[in-house]
């Protein structure tokens, strides 16, 4: 029984994807004048074979993700410690309220162009965006885990003499870290979306700007974006993997929010 | 006693924006920096540009295709995901490729749906709509799954009507999720409106940001980061009301996710 419908389930799945590329087939030999821009399937995975066997995809690729995982970084040697801070007394929890809301819902690609005139478009400029931008949802996470540590358990690990840094470590980084852990994927996302931006808008090297160079060959246009795709895909995998690893311990299962 | 609680805290949230401004204003008023006008002269350029003609041109049409793109995004979102939770199976064969949807950074996929879609307004509401409807689904789909078992049970046992199951069941049931996933997609959607109107457009907010800085008129570019911050957060306040409102049978429950 269970194993004809996990047969049934890749049967469908199979079949889906065949539909999807058969569609995309159709759609690129249409002769209609408003989509003929859109490349047959098959010339885009050509297009694609070619550029795997180019290092202009690896470099583009490379740049990108480094970026990405340097802003992300230091968004959580920033975050992290500041939002521990903050969390410390109610007083700085609601004096930086209003601030931290405020800095949250500014469209992260609004200051592009004020960064892409101070710094051009390098990748110190990529990763200070990431980080004006993808700090805050950790910030955030951070102070709501940690104000939302069982107080029972502070008093009891007060109470046994531990020192600051050990309640840290022990009590509450644990007890916060499903709330960080939120924090972390949002920015994690986002510092993705980031970077793809800034190479997309402002120029800044990498597969955003590989899109916006082949933007009169349409065949590459297409694998790359598939390309970035795939590495939005891996990166919400690898975060998700390592989140279910730190956070095996923790019973609540997690809403695929 | 409890207004006076309720103004004490008000102040309390309010003393540092408001000190930081004040900075702000005084510190940047001797600037001579061309990338860090005085605070002064950027409220002028705010005043005149989004109390004056720059509103219809730029602004309108921001958030048109904002709320078309949303709209667009709730309606697909909400409709699939129901679909796609009353039919567990299909649900289960289109789940990878919902999460790839999601997961390639909407802002890839800018001129390709530009090529699809034209560079007009249709294409920017493309966008919106396109980044926005992910989370809206698989929101919709994960909170039906989630409503508990005997609820269901309860509802077929009393052989409830498939219209009212629907409206008075499924949805209040996954309504908690629903608004999880309303946020996302709201965030998503004004990131890929700026987006948008940067990398192709003859109109918008981000539009008039990009050609504010290229032709140096910095104060005018602040006014409108200033401009799209305030956008940004206004959209956050209105949406918790909305939200609020649309769980106001639920017990509340304490602030933050997990």
């Amino acid at each position: 029984m269970l194993r004809t419908r996990r047969r049934q389930v890749l049967l469908g799945r199979l079949l889906t994807l065949l539909a999807l590329a058969a569609g995309w087939q159709v759609l690129g030999s249409s002769p209609d004048a408003d989509v003929k821009a859109v490349p047959k399937l098959s010339a885009v995975l050509a297009a694609l074979g070619d550029e795997l066997g180019t290092s202009a995809l690896a470099t583009a690729l490379g740049e990108t993700l480094t970026t990405t995982a340097l802003g992300l970084v230091l968004c959580l040697l920033v975050g992290i410690p500041a939002g521990l801070i903050l969390a410390a007394h109610p007083a700085l929890t609601i004096s930086s309220r209003f601030v931290i809301d405020f800095c949250r819902t500014v469209p992260p690609l609004a200051v592009i162009p004020l960064f892409l005139l101070l710094m051009g478009p390098t990748q110190r400029m990529a990763v200070s965006l990431i980080i004006a931008v993808s700090v805050w949802p950790i910030l955030l996470q951070t102070i709501h885990g940690v104000r939302n540590v069982d107080p029972e358990l502070l008093s009891t690990a007060r109470s046994f003499g531990l020192p600051l840094w050990r309640r840290l470590l022990f009590v509450v980084g644990p007890a916060s870290m499903p709330y960080v852990f939120t924090g972390i994927r949002i920015s994690a996302t986002l510092s993705l979306l980031l970077t793809i931006g800034a190479e997309l808008i402002a120029g800044v090297p990498g597969l955003g700007k590989e899109i916006l160079l082949s933007q009169s060959v349409p065949d590459r246009m297409f694998a790359l974006i598939t390309v970035a795709g795939v590495l939005g895909m891996a990166l919400a995998f690898a975060v998700t993997a390592i989140e279910s690893r730190l956070l095996a311990w923790h019973h609540v299962p997690r809403a695929a929010a | 006693m409890r207004v006076l609680a309720g103004l004490r805290l008000l102040l309390w949230e309010l003393w540092l924006p408001v000190a930081l401004v004040v900075v702000w204003w005084f510190v940047s008023a001797s600037s001579t920096s061309p990338y860090f006008p005085p605070l002064s002269r950027i409220w002028e350029a705010f005043v005149e540009n989004w109390f004056g003609p720059s509103f219809r041109v730029d602004v309108v049409p921001s958030m048109t295709n904002l709320a078309l793109g949303l709209a667009f995004a709730l309606v697909v979102g909400v409709g699939a995901g129901l679909l796609l939770a009353l039919f567990p199976l299909a649900g289960e064969i289109a789940e990878p490729f919902l999460q790839f949807f999601r997961a390639i950074p909407a802002l890839a996929v800018l001129p390709a749906l530009f090529i699809l879609f034209g560079t007009g307004s249709t294409g920017n509401v493309a966008a919106i709509a396109f980044g926005a409807v992910w989370p809206i689904l698989l929101n919709t789909l994960d909170g039906i799954r989630s409503i508990h078992p005997s609820v269901r049970l309860v509802a077929r046992s009393y052989r409830i009507r498939p219209y009212l199951l629907v409206t008075n069941v499924l949805l209040p049931g996954a309504m908690p999720q629903i608004t999880v996933g309303i946020r996302t997609s709201l965030a998503i959607g004004v990131v890929i409106m700026v987006g948008s109107e940067m990398y192709v457009s003859t109109a918008g907010i981000g539009h008039f940001v990009v050609v504010a800085q290229q032709t140096f008129a910095l104060a005018d570019m602040w006014s409108g980061i200033l401009l799209l911050g305030v956008i940004g957060y206004a959209l956050n306040v209105g949406y918790g009301v909305i939200e609020r409102w649309l769980l106001r049978w639920q017990p509340r429950s304490t602030s933050g996710s997990k």
